[in-house]
């Protein structure tokens, strides 16, 4: 299998992950949605976040093996939060699609470069 | 801070991480965008030599290498040849000349000397030709000033460096001490709110690649440690210091070398054999080729993986025993097994170097150290941006600065914006002076340092705004003129080197260029930068429009600061 889908899956979710994270907290949800999502809302957030963070572990792993993949996963999580970060900053309200996007994409990559 | 009265906790470690900061933080921006820059050692050799930049592989490498190698190394006592692969378009060739009496285990020793015997020479992978490329201090200038910097003792360079990487550690941790609320302010910029603007930035380019940071200052710290503490070698070993680095590298086990026969015999075809490598290791491929006694009947070829998939045994590639003349499969010897503490230690040293071949982790290390680059400049200006708020005035201030506020504004510009310059020149001088140019090495080096001090004199005799915007607008023509000047100096243009796959060359002209975009865009938020007011003066008219903060947290605003790049 081509590692470069692998790769950007791992990108994918951890962006997501940062995504849902960012959106759990009451500044960011406040500026990406204009107002604050219910509390349940935010908490399923907060999970799926941290989920999907350890989740975004795996294909890094799966490309290049331990060393090299969690090495490449730390770099995916730091690429991931300083995008979220600018997104914040200058554009925060399209990042309600940004995650899903990116992940759908990247889901559909992977399974293109599966078959 | 006053050391007469009580402090809290958090204002002592805030007095150290501000002291430690910015005493070594000038030295430490030096190091992190030489460092930075290193991950693309090969690549920036290779750019600064264009003669090398319109070879190509056309698969026959190792062939041509081979005729080539008959040509002009006959008589050799070994060959080996370096194959093309993601990190060089040519074939690197050396060949060793049988040496009177040569100690074994005296081969590789002290890296880049020049052996006895020892031959190297460059070859276009598709022609076979070799190439005659101009002396050029390349990527290794950078690599090496990154750790022993230049024109001293290297053991002092190297203990300035191990020190300033000691602060850096200090830094770190204390940062995240006095940070107030790392995981609230996690995504949090906001920008063009003066101080807290800077905070912003110094804080989030140091959080979100903290494991990065974290792992290259370690790391560093340990490259350099047997020099920093050698009682823990001394005391381990007492007799025999050397016996320290003998177990550390898992030297000893080496099989004795061949002996010639003396018996003419011509080598085998060696298509089948790099077949044989290619099927066993199908992703990293073959990365050099070794023949030992070539022309006689007791030639070996060896051939070696390109690279491990593992950076716990960094060096330990498998390898593939072949008879020279026969072609018969003699061995295969697994890649030795690392002990866990030599893993460990390959681990972190194969992070720090970037010793893995794929493009892909290297680019992330590199935005890692572009970050690590920011933060640290972040934390420079952010020193002069809090004291600024000493002077309450937002016009031309006419109050005097303290002289140590000056010094610090002057040498913040000199080491961010005109080390900048002093880089590009350095790429300047490698294409301006000429070819034929005895010494040519060290002309560039003279051009980087040169360009160096102007800056300084440059910003000593500017206003700081002015020499601010001036170094800045300066280092970023400089960068974004890197692909012309490739262009038209004898290199592969981006459109070449894009069309023809180039990503060595197009790489280098493709960064140069986003960084001189970033350093104009820079340039351009210093100029347009007005100071802000406190409360109950009056707004300055000419506030950028772009720049209006938002509703929502325009009422959120704190107390607005007066900025530090005063006109």
């Amino acid at each position: 299998m081509n590692p470069l889908a692998l790769d950007f899956l791992a990108f994918a979710l951890s962006f997501a992950a940062f995504s849902a994270i960012a959106l759990s907290t009451e500044r960011h949800s406040k500026q990406v949605f204009g107002r604050l999502p219910a509390l349940a809302a935010r908490h399923t957030l907060t999970v799926a976040g941290w989920l999907l963070l350890f989740a975004s572990l795996l294909p890094a792993l799966a490309a290049r093996g331990p060393s090299i993949g969690s090495l490449a996963w730390l770099g995916y999580l730091s690429l991931a939060s300083v995008a979220i970060g600018l997104m914040l900053s200058y554009r925060p309200r399209p990042l309600r699609f940004a995650a899903p996007a990116l992940l759908g994409l990247a889901v559909l990559a992977w399974g293109m470069a599966g078959h | 801070m006053r050391f007469d009265k009580p402090r809290t906790f958090r204002q002592s470690i805030s007095w150290v991480h501000t002291w430690a900061g910015l005493l070594l933080g000038w030295l430490l921006f030096a190091v992190f965008v030489t460092g930075t820059l290193s991950f693309f050692r090969n690549e920036i050799t290779l750019w600064m030599q264009p003669e090398l930049h319109r070879a190509h592989d056309d698969g026959h490498a190792a062939a041509n290498a081979l005729r080539t190698l008959e040509r002009v190394g006959s008589g050799a006592q070994q060959w080996t040849i370096s194959l093309p692969g993601p990190r060089s378009n040519v074939v690197n060739l050396s060949w060793r000349e049988a040496q009177p009496e040569q100690a074994q285990g005296s081969q590789s020793r002290g890296g880049g000397r020049q052996q006895p015997g020892l031959h190297r020479a460059v070859m276009d992978p598709a022609t076979g030709e070799l190439i005659e490329a101009r002396q050029t201090a390349g990527g290794n200038f950078l690599y090496r000033f990154h750790f022993e910097l230049y024109g001293m003792d290297r053991a002092w360079g190297r203990w300035i460096v191990g020190i300033a990487t000691m602060f850096m550690f200090v830094a770190l941790i204390t940062g995240v001490i006095v940070h107030r609320q790392i995981f609230r302010d996690f995504f949090t910029f906001r920008p063009a709110k003066g101080k807290r603007s800077w905070l912003d930035a110094h804080n989030a380019s140091g959080v979100l690649s903290l494991p990065f940071h974290l792992v290259i200052t370690f790391s560093g710290l340990m490259l350099l440690g047997s020099m920093l503490m050698p009682t823990a070698v001394s005391s381990a070993y007492p007799e025999d210091s050397a016996a320290y680095g003998r177990e550390l590298r898992g030297l000893g086990n080496a099989a004795p070398a061949p002996r010639a026969t003396g018996e003419a015999a011509p080598l085998t075809a060696i298509a089948p054999l790099l077949a044989e490598g290619e099927r066993r290791w199908p992703d990293a491929g073959v990365g050099s080729i070794v023949v030992t006694h070539p022309g006689d009947a007791g030639a070996i070829i060896e051939l070696r993986q390109a690279r491990g998939d593992s950076l716990a045994n960094r060096a330990a590639t498998e390898r593939l025993l072949f008879n020279g003349v026969s072609g018969k499969l003699l061995d295969a010897p697994p890649a030795a097994e690392p002990s866990t503490v030599r893993a460990i230690q390959n681990v972190l040293s194969a992070v720090h170097l970037g010793r893995f071949a794929s493009p892909l982790p290297r680019w992330l290390l590199f935005l890692s150290g572009v970050l690590g680059s920011l933060m640290v400049a972040s934390g420079l200006v952010l020193w002069v941006v809090s004291r600024a708020k000493d002077a309450p005035s937002a016009e031309p201030s006419l109050a005097p600065i303290p002289r140590g506020h000056r010094l610090v504004q002057v040498l913040n510009i000199a080491a961010v914006a005109g080390l900048m310059i002093a880089i590009a020149a350095y790429f300047w001088a490698n294409r301006l002076v000429p070819v034929e140019q005895a010494e040519r090495n060290l002309w560039e080096i003279r051009t980087f340092f040169s360009a160096w001090g102007l800056t300084l004199i440059h910003a000593l005799l500017r206003r700081h705004k002015r020499a601010w915007i001036e170094q800045l607008v300066a280092a970023g023509a400089l960068f974004a003129a890197l692909p012309l000047l490739n262009t038209f100096s004898g290199g592969a243009h981006l459109g070449h080197s894009l069309a023809s796959g180039q990503w060595q060359v197009a790489g280098f002209d493709l960064t140069a260029l986003a960084c001189g975009l970033l350093l104009f865009f820079a340039a351009r938020g210093v100029i347009r930068h007005v100071p802000r007011v406190r409360p109950g003066k009056a707004a300055p008219a000419a506030r950028p429009a772009t720049r209006s903060p938002r509703p929502a947290e325009a009422t959120a605003a704190q107390a607005p600061l007066p900025l530090p790049l005063r006109c």
